[in-house]
C-alpha cells in the first residue's frame, strides 16, 4: 500500500504539476478516502474501511469552515492553508510546522498525515527515525533532529541497505512489527537507488544519542516508553488516537527488543551493531 | 490554590507506571511512585493541603520538606501545562 502511494506521490512531485489535484484525488479515492480540492481547502474524508467510524458522507461542493466542528478535523499550516479531514464524532485540530510555502510541500504533509493516521489506527506507529535492512532484518534508530540518524544509517550503508533516514512507519503483523516504506525517503532519492519495497521486519530498535565513544547500553522499560513515544511524529491528536498510539507505542515496546546506542563516528559502528545484533537476536 | 489536570492528556498506566501524553504539544511525562500517588491524588480532586497531609502519613517526614518537594513538583506539573493552577 504504502509504495503504491508514494509511487503516485512522486509523480505528484515531478511530473506535470497541472496534474497535482487529480492526482491527490486519485490517491485517495484509491485508498478508501475521497477528496475534493478547491482553491481554498483542501478536503480529505477517510472512509471507513481504513478507519473503522462511519463515515457520514463528504460535502459536495464548497465546504464552510465551520460548517460541522464536530466532526472536522482541521489542519492549519504556516502559511495559513487550511485542510480539513472531517471525521465522525472524533475532533482534532493538527498543527503542522513544516514550510508550506509551496503548495506541493503542504500536499505532502497532507499525505504524511494521512499515512500516519492510518498507521495509528492500524495499530501501527510512526517514528523519526532512520532504518536499515539485511538478511531480512531491519533494524530502527531513533532519535531526535541532530542525534545522528542520517549519519549512522550513511556508516552503515556499506554492508546495510537504507530504508530511510528520517521517518519510519511500524505496522504489527503475525505478532511482529514490520518497517513500510514511505514516499517520503523515495521523493529524496528519486534518481538514485531505492529502497526494498516489501515490508522488512523490524528486529532491533536503538535510541540515538551521540557519544565520543561508541557504547551499546541497557534500556528501562520506561525510559524506552518515553524515548519511543517523544520520537513519534509530533502533532496534536485527539483523545481517541491518543490512546491508541500509546497502546500501539506499550505493543512496540513489548515486542521488539530496545538498546540505547552511544556513538561515535570515529569507531567501527558496522561491527558493533553486527555483533550486538548476533548476541541478542542470533542474528 | 486550586489544580485542575489539564484537558488534553492521555494516561496509560503499564507495570504501575504512569505514563501522560501531552497532546497539543507532544510532549510524554512519566513520574515515579510518589509521583503517581501525587498524580492520583490530582484526579481525585484532593486540595493542597489534603495531599500534604497524606504525604506526610506515608512518609514521616518533616512537613515542611514535604511542602517543599510537593511545591516544587506541582510547579513542574504547571509548567509542563500538565496541571491548571489558579488561586
Amino acid at each position: 500500500m504504502f509504495l503504491e502511494i508514494a509511487n503516485q506521490i512522486i509523480n505528484l512531485s515531478f511530473e506535470n504539476s497541472n496534474n497535482n489535484h487529480a492526482i491527490l484525488e486519485n490517491i485517495a479515492i484509491n485508498y478508501g478516502a475521497s477528496q475534493k480540492i478547491n482553491s481554498d481547502f483542501k478536503i480529505i474524508i477517510i472512509s471507513k474501511n481504513d478507519l473503522d467510524e462511519p463515515l457520514k458522507g463528504p460535502p459536495n461542493g464548497p465546504v464552510r469552515l465551520n460548517s460541522n466542528p464536530s466532526n472536522t478535523y482541521t489542519i492549519l499550516t504556516s502559511n495559513k492553508f487550511i485542510s480539513h479531514i472531517f471525521w465522525p464524532k472524533k475532533l482534532m485540530t493538527i498543527s503542522i510546522e513544516a514550510d508550506c510555502t509551496h503548495p506541493d510541500l503542504l500536499i505532502l504533509e497532507n499525505i504524511k498525515l494521512l499515512l500516519v493516521l492510518l498507521c495509528i489506527q492500524k495499530g501501527g506507529m510512526s517514528c523519526h527515525s532512520s532504518a536499515v535492512f539485511k538478511n531480512d532484518c531491519a533494524v530502527a534508530f531513533v532519535g531526535n533532529s541532530g542525534s545522528g540518524k542520517s549519519t549512522i544509517a550513511d556508516l552503515l550503508s556499506k554492508t546495510w541497505n537504507m530504508i530511510d533516514d528520517d521517518f519510519n512507519i511500524f505496522l504489527p503483523e503475525n505478532g511482529a512489527f514490520y518497517i513500510h516504506t514511505t514516499p517520503f525517503y523515495l521523493l529524496k532519492t528519486i534518481r538514485g537507488n531505492r529502497p526494498k519495497s516489501r515490508p522488512i521486519q523490524l528486529k532491533y530498535i536503538f535510541i540515538l544519542k551521540k557519544s565520543i565513544v561508541t557504547k551499546i547500553a541497557p534500556i528501562s522499560s520506561q525510559e524506552k516508553y518515553i524515548l519511543i513515544m517523544g520520537n513519534t511524529f509530533a502533532f496534536s491528536i485527539s483523545e481517541y488516537f491518543g490512546q491508541i498510539m500509546m497502546e500501539n507505542c506499550q505493543r512496540l515496546c513489548e515486542c521488539v527488543p530496545v538498546s540505547k546506542l552511544f556513538f561515535s563516528k570515529s569507531d567501527d559502528i558496522n561491527l558493533k551493531i553486527d555483533l550486538h545484533l548476533k548476541e541478542n537476536t542470533g542474528r | 490554590m486550586t489544580y485542575q489536570i489539564a484537558k488534553d492528556l492521555s494516561i496509560r498506566i503499564i507495570k504501575e507506571e504512569i505514563f501522560i501524553l501531552k497532546r497539543s504539544t507532544s510532549s510524554i511525562h512519566s513520574f515515579n511512585k510518589t509521583g503517581t500517588m501525587i498524580w492520583n491524588l490530582l484526579q481525585e480532586k484532593k486540595s493542597y493541603s489534603e495531599i500534604t497531609q497524606l504525604l506526610l502519613v506515608k512518609f514521616e517526614i518533616a512537613g515542611e520538606i514535604i511542602e517543599n518537594d510537593l511545591s516544587e513538583f506541582l510547579f513542574s506539573l504547571s509548567e509542563n501545562q500538565l496541571i491548571i493552577m489558579t488561586a
